[in-house]
Parts: C-alpha cells; sequence; structure tokens
C-alpha cells in the first residue's frame, strides 16, 4: 500500500468512515519500519490497536460450565474410555447369555421331536380321520361362536369330497 | 432451551465474551470468572428466554454488567494489562519488549482518559473487531451513538497524539 493511500485511509479512520477490513490493512500498513515522518507517529497507536488476541478458552472451560448446570451429565462426559468399554462388556454378556440359552434349549427340542414315532399315531382309515377331524372342528368353531351346526356341516360337506379321494 | 441447544449455541460464543470481559476488569482470571458466571446465568434462566430475541446480546450485556461490578469491587485500572495482551511474550527481545511497554503505556494513558463509552466503543470495535451492531448490542445504546463514541474517541487520541509529538 503506498504512502498516500495510507494517509487517505487515516482520515477515514479519525473520521469513522472505514469499515473493518479497511481498518485491518491500516493496522498492517503501519506496522512498515520505512514510513515517512507524519506517518511513524501514528505507528504505537496501531501497534497498541494490534493486540494479539486473549488466549482462547477450550475444553477444559465448557467442562467446568457443564459440571456446574448438569452434574450428572459432566459425570457421564467425563468417563467416555470406560463407557466404551462397559458397552462392550454388556455386549459380550448379552451375546453369551443369548447363545447359553439357545443352546441350552435346543437339545430339548431335538429330543423331544426325535423321541416320538408319529408313524403310530398315523389314520389309516378315511372315516376315523374323517371323525377325528370333524370333531375337533366342532370344537373350534363352538369356542370361535360360530355355530356348532354351521361350522360343521360347512366343514362335513368338505370333508365328504376330500374322502373320495380314499375310496 | 435443552442441554444440547446450549453447547451448541451458548458454549462457542464464550470466547467472545471472554473479550468484553477482558476489556472492562482487565484481569484474565476474573474475565474468565465471569464468562463462566454468565453461562451458568444463562442455564438457570432458560425457561425464560424465550422472549429475547437476541440471546448473543443479552449474554453480551450481563457479561458487561457483571465485568463492571467485578471492577467496581477490585477498583483495579491497570494490573494484568501486561499479561493479558502478550506484552512479555517470548518472541519480542527484551529491548524490544521495554519499547513496545513504553508506547502501550503511552497510548494506553491516552485510553484511559477517554470517557467510558467512548473508551469501550473504540477497543471492542479497533482491538476486538466487533461489528457496530455487536458493540450497540454490547453496549446497549443505539447505532448511531455507538458510531458517535468511536469518532469521538478516535478523534480525542488522535489530538493527544499530535500533542504528545509537539512536546517531544
Amino acid at each position: 500500500m503506498d504512502n498516500q493511500l495510507i494517509r487517505q485511509l487515516l482520515d477515514d479512520y479519525f473520521d469513522g468512515k472505514t469499515s473493518l477490513e479497511q481498518e485491518a490493512r491500516l493496522k498492517q500498513a503501519l506496522q512498515r519500519t520505512d514510513l515517512p515522518e507524519d506517518l511513524l507517529g501514528y505507528r504505537p497507536l496501531f501497534q497498541y490497536l494490534d493486540q494479539p488476541a486473549p488466549a482462547q478458552l477450550g475444553s477444559d472451560f465448557d467442562a467446568r460450565v457443564l459440571e456446574q448446570i448438569q452434574p450428572e451429565e459432566a459425570k457421564i462426559r467425563h468417563l467416555p474410555g470406560r463407557t466404551w468399554m462397559l458397552r462392550v462388556a454388556a455386549a459380550v454378556v448379552l451375546a453369551l447369555g443369548a447363545f447359553w440359552i439357545y443352546e441350552d434349549y435346543q437339545p430339548m427340542q431335538h429330543e423331544e421331536v426325535a423321541g416320538v414315532d408319529w408313524s403310530k399315531y398315523e389314520v389309516q382309515d378315511p372315516k376315523q380321520a374323517f371323525a377325528i377331524t370333524s370333531s375337533a372342528l366342532k370344537r373350534t368353531s363352538m369356542e370361535l361362536n360360530q355355530g356348532t351346526d354351521v361350522a360343521a356341516q360347512g366343514f362335513e360337506r368338505n370333508l365328504r369330497e376330500i374322502s373320495r379321494f380314499f375310496e | 432451551m435443552n442441554l444440547e441447544t446450549f453447547k451448541s449455541d451458548i458454549l462457542p460464543i464464550k470466547n467472545k465474551l471472554l473479550r468484553v470481559a477482558l476489556r472492562i476488569t482487565c484481569n484474565p482470571q476474573e474475565a474468565e470468572d465471569v464468562v463462566q458466571e454468565t453461562l451458568i446465568k444463562v442455564w438457570e434462566q432458560r425457561k425464560t428466554l424465550s422472549g429475547v430475541r437476541n440471546i448473543e446480546a443479552w449474554c453480551m450485556q450481563l457479561t458487561k454488567n457483571r465485568s463492571i461490578d467485578k471492577r467496581r469491587l477490585r477498583n483495579n485500572q491497570n494490573e494484568g494489562l501486561d499479561n493479558a495482551y502478550g506484552l512479555s511474550s517470548a518472541e519480542h527481545t527484551p529491548d524490544r519488549q521495554a519499547e513496545l511497554s513504553d508506547s502501550y503505556r503511552q497510548i494506553q494513558q491516552l485510553m484511559q482518559e477517554l470517557p467510558d463509552n467512548q473508551r469501550m466503543a473504540m477497543q471492542l470495535r479497533d482491538i476486538d473487531e466487533f461489528t457496530y451492531q455487536e458493540i450497540a448490542d454490547t453496549l446497549e445504546m443505539p447505532l448511531s451513538q455507538v458510531k458517535t463514541n468511536i469518532f469521538r474517541a478516535r478523534k480525542s487520541v488522535r489530538n493527544k497524539l499530535m500533542a504528545l509529538w509537539t512536546t517531544n
């Protein structure tokens, strides 16, 4: 920035007409050591105004504030490492427990199924099959409250047709 | 306002509040205490903030008022200023630090002689680079008054500088 421009900006600055950007450029320009005499006198002022920013408040400060307003939340946030490990441990325990329950349950099912010879209970006689089925359906109909006669009649019709295949 | 809103909207303005507090207390530790107290008060009053249009501006005002109270209690004009503004930075040689100290003290004296509102407005603008609106919100004055204060402060400093050159 040439000296004439610096002088113009300086006048605008003292008249309150400069933007933040112009003021920043003026601060920078007046740090030069090769300024003419009439501008050198303003250097101390703009050095004073060009102060470094104070130390920033960081995450430690946030933690202190959060601890004041929500002590329980702050404690949880302060133990990220431990909660991570707890979560993993809980997941492992749940998985092991589920696996153990599954293994414990499965053999019983297989044993019950393997131990029964269902062939002994197969109904060979179609008429017997019809009678058993009709009886079961009548009971079902009664419990569904739809009328035994209507349900039985309907199913008897259908079963009569099916039983023709056995004849 | 819930905790998540507080963390996302209020906590991030802490450094802006720190600048305001530092500008008034001139003491880094006190300024930090003021900011902490301000944020805690915001949380305590969160249920009544629905009527506040600009919460950031409200926080600035709260910070300003608390800082003024702290300063009145302590009544300290210059203590801690060097540390606050990095005057003792290791980057400077001892001679440079001495030179800077003299310059700083000279300009600091000129600034201290300004009326409070003019000094605050000029420092918030020229050092902390606040916009005129942010200054208006913080100092609770109209925009036109901010500009007038800054104009008068700068003119006064210029006249005093020229008087110093004449004397020297």
